[in-house]
């Protein structure tokens, strides 16, 4: 593909995808939003790139790159899912961390934000892969 | 804590099986070890409900009609232990079955993704979830079905995911339905939702979408003809693994919806049940008597043993809903061990076509044997497990006067027997037709990783057949929890 205005604006883009991504991710656990969709925002902002430029220069590498990702997600998947079943016998079982910050505000850090991470981490390594064995297929034609 | 072993070992296994790449030797080791850790598993699940009841685990901690709630009763733990008993026995004869090249594409990965689906589908006790691990199934027998990517797979692989995702689709607007109309999918809850106001407003509509979405999966009379159009085009070894475990998830959803909602069957489910039985034991039996391929042979029957399943829930008393059960594992051991054989004739010969081969009992007269017990089997002779099944079925048909669709399921035992006599006589007792000659580049020598698990089919259906009167016993207590669905809605409602 070769289009002047998304190579123009993939400099713009790909930055704010991320950020939305992660804005995504953060309040998924009590409004709209989670690792499922910000994991798709964040894969879309990944590819927009080759999209745009270097389809040839995708190679092996990121394939492996995407892979390790995948996994990634998945481990902090099943981790999170386990956690609650070692301590509390439950599997799945919301465990909660309360941070202090400077005094005056808690922050609370759970198994589910582990879990959301691990599923964003698992659509981006989805995403990316699938993307870079289609565009394989695409280049043998 | 065990409850959700199941899920949870296959899930451990599928990321093992990334982490280790394209190393043939681990992917199967780690494989296989999963596959018996699962059996393991299945095992000490079995034990624990024998011993303490229906066991219930909330996941995340959130009580029953609000959280996703675990379930694991008899009939549950009885099908998650014959379908990981005979996936690791698949798994086994999986080691030399399939080729090189499907194993470095990670066979057993989506093994073991099959595997996470089936046993979540055995143990939700939420519609809804059930319906993600049918889709997590429907999935990765999707990517079973293609492996390899020949033209034939790809074509009957689109047969089989279209076909199942109507399924999907139906049991999903059902779901929809549901939930509308009461407010809950908890299996549990709306069973004492459906039993306490007026059933048929509340149930119907949703039912027959129910229905034929587990119809298709099951394979029953209008719906079954994607299972002929896909099950001959993979690998024989994933062909029985599909016979094992797809249908027969189906029948038990079947199984469990009709006896948490229907409690009272009335005369219209109970002649629907009957008439499609009837029909698919009929048209499926008739259909493989004209086919010459093994495996189109034994796909057919499939579908005409689906039907004595669905007839036994038909019937309705807790005697029939216990020898359909055992017709059920019955059908799992046999009709897994009759493929694998068909697998090894295909390896010896190179071909399934009956007219192609011929003259292996001469040859290989043991082969001869693990084909004549499953095979006999699955006809119904006796000592053999089933003709303890049928003879159960039919002893529950005539106690609850279903004179007509008894006397049609012996008849189709008559014809069942006939198959299996045609593949006898063609593969074993005919000489080996003349004018074809075997390919020389197949091993002379079958590996004995491949003979070993239909060895342990074999027998199992003889030793099934022979202590049949202690499993009927299980089966009943079975049935007896199913006949009483309070049991289910107390185990599960029960304040944590």
């Amino acid at each position: 593909m070769n289009s002047t205005i998304l190579k123009m604006a993939v400099g713009v883009l790909k930055p704010l995808f991320l950020l939305v991504s992660l804005w995504l991710l953060l309040r998924g656990h009590n409004e709209p939003g989670g690792g499922f969709i910000g994991g798709l925002i964040a894969g879309s902002a990944l590819i927009l790139r080759p999209l745009a430029y270097d389809l040839e220069r995708l190679s092996e590498k990121n394939k492996r790159q995407s892979r390790i990702v995948l996994r990634a997600g998945m481990i902090l998947i099943f981790s999170s899912a386990l956690l609650g079943l070692v301590s509390h016998n439950t599997l799945l079982k919301g465990l909660w961390l309360k941070v202090n910050l400077m005094g005056t505000q808690t922050l609370k850090v759970g198994t589910p934000l582990l879990f959301d991470m691990g599923i964003y981490l698992t659509v981006i390594g989805f995403i990316y892969f699938v993307f870079i064995s289609m565009m394989e297929e695409w280049q043998w034609k | 804590m065990i409850t959700a072993l199941p899920i949870l070992i296959p899930l451990m296994v599928v990321i093992l099986l990334l982490m280790v790449g394209r190393k043939v030797y681990w992917l199967k080791l780690i494989g296989i070890s999963g596959a018996f850790l699962l059996f393991l598993a299945s095992l000490l699940i079995f034990y624990t409900v024998r011993q303490e009841g229906i066991l219930v685990s909330q996941a995340g901690g959130w009580p029953a009609p609000y959280g996703i709630t675990l379930v694991i009763d008899l009939l549950s733990a009885l099908m998650l232990l014959i379908s990981s008993f005979t996936a690791f026995l698949v798994g086994v004869y999986a080691l030399k079955g399939i080729d090189e090249k499907r194993h470095r594409f990670r066979f057993f990965l989506f093994f073991h993704t099959l595997m996470m689906g089936v046993g979540g589908a055995f143990i939700a006790g939420d519609i809804f979830n059930m319906y993600v691990w049918f889709e997590v199934m429907v999935m990765s027998s999707f990517v079973l079905i293609t492996l390899g990517s020949e033209k034939q797979q790809l074509e009957g692989g689109i047969k089989y995911v279209t076909m199942n995702l109507m399924g999907s689709f139906l049991f999903l607007a059902g779901i929809g339905l549901i939930y509308g109309k009461t407010g809950t999918l908890n299996l549990a809850d709306l069973s004492m939702t459906v039993r306490e106001s007026d059933q048929t407003f509340l149930m119907n509509s949703s039912f027959i979408l129910f229905f034929m979405g587990f119809g298709i999966k099951a394979a029953i009379f209008p719906f079954f003809f994607w299972l002929p159009s896909s099950y001959h085009t993979p690998p024989v070894t994933i062909t029985a693994l599909f016979a094992a475990l797809l249908t027969k998830v189906g029948v038990y959803g079947m199984i469990r919806f009709f006896t948490l909602y229907i409690t009272d069957i009335n005369p219209f489910w109970q002649n629907l049940l009957l008439v499609l039985a009837a029909l698919t034991m009929v048209i499926g039996v008739l259909t493989a008597a004209s086919q010459y391929d093994i495996r189109r042979i034994l796909s057919f029957h499939i579908i005409s043993q689906i039907g004595y399943m669905i007839m036994g829930l038909g019937f309705y008393s807790a005697f029939a809903l216990a020898a359909a059960l055992f017709f059920m594992m019955h059908n799992i051991l046999a009709k897994t061990g009759a493929f694998l054989v068909g697998g090894l004739i295909q390896e010896k010969t190179g071909s399934f076509q009956l007219k192609s081969i011929g003259g292996l009992f001469k040859e290989h007269p043991w082969l001869g044997l693990f084909f004549f017990l499953p095979a006999m089997a699955l006809a119904g002779v006796p000592p053999l497990s089933g003709f303890f099944g049928k003879f159960f079925l039919i002893k529950g048909g005539f106690e609850g006067q279903h004179f007509l669709t008894t006397a049609i399921a012996i008849w189709v035992s008559i014809v069942t027997m006939f198959s299996m006599i045609k593949i006898w006589n063609e593969a074993y007792w005919k000489p080996a037709p003349k004018d074809l000659h075997q390919p020389a580049s197949h091993p002379l020598r079958l590996k004995r990783t491949m003979i070993v698990p239909v060895a342990v089919l074999g027998f199992s259906t003889l030793l099934f057949g022979l202590s049949a009167g202690w499993f009927m016993e299980v089966l009943q207590e079975a049935a007896q929890v199913l006949k009483q669905p309070e049991l289910y809605i107390e185990a599960v409602l029960k304040p944590v």
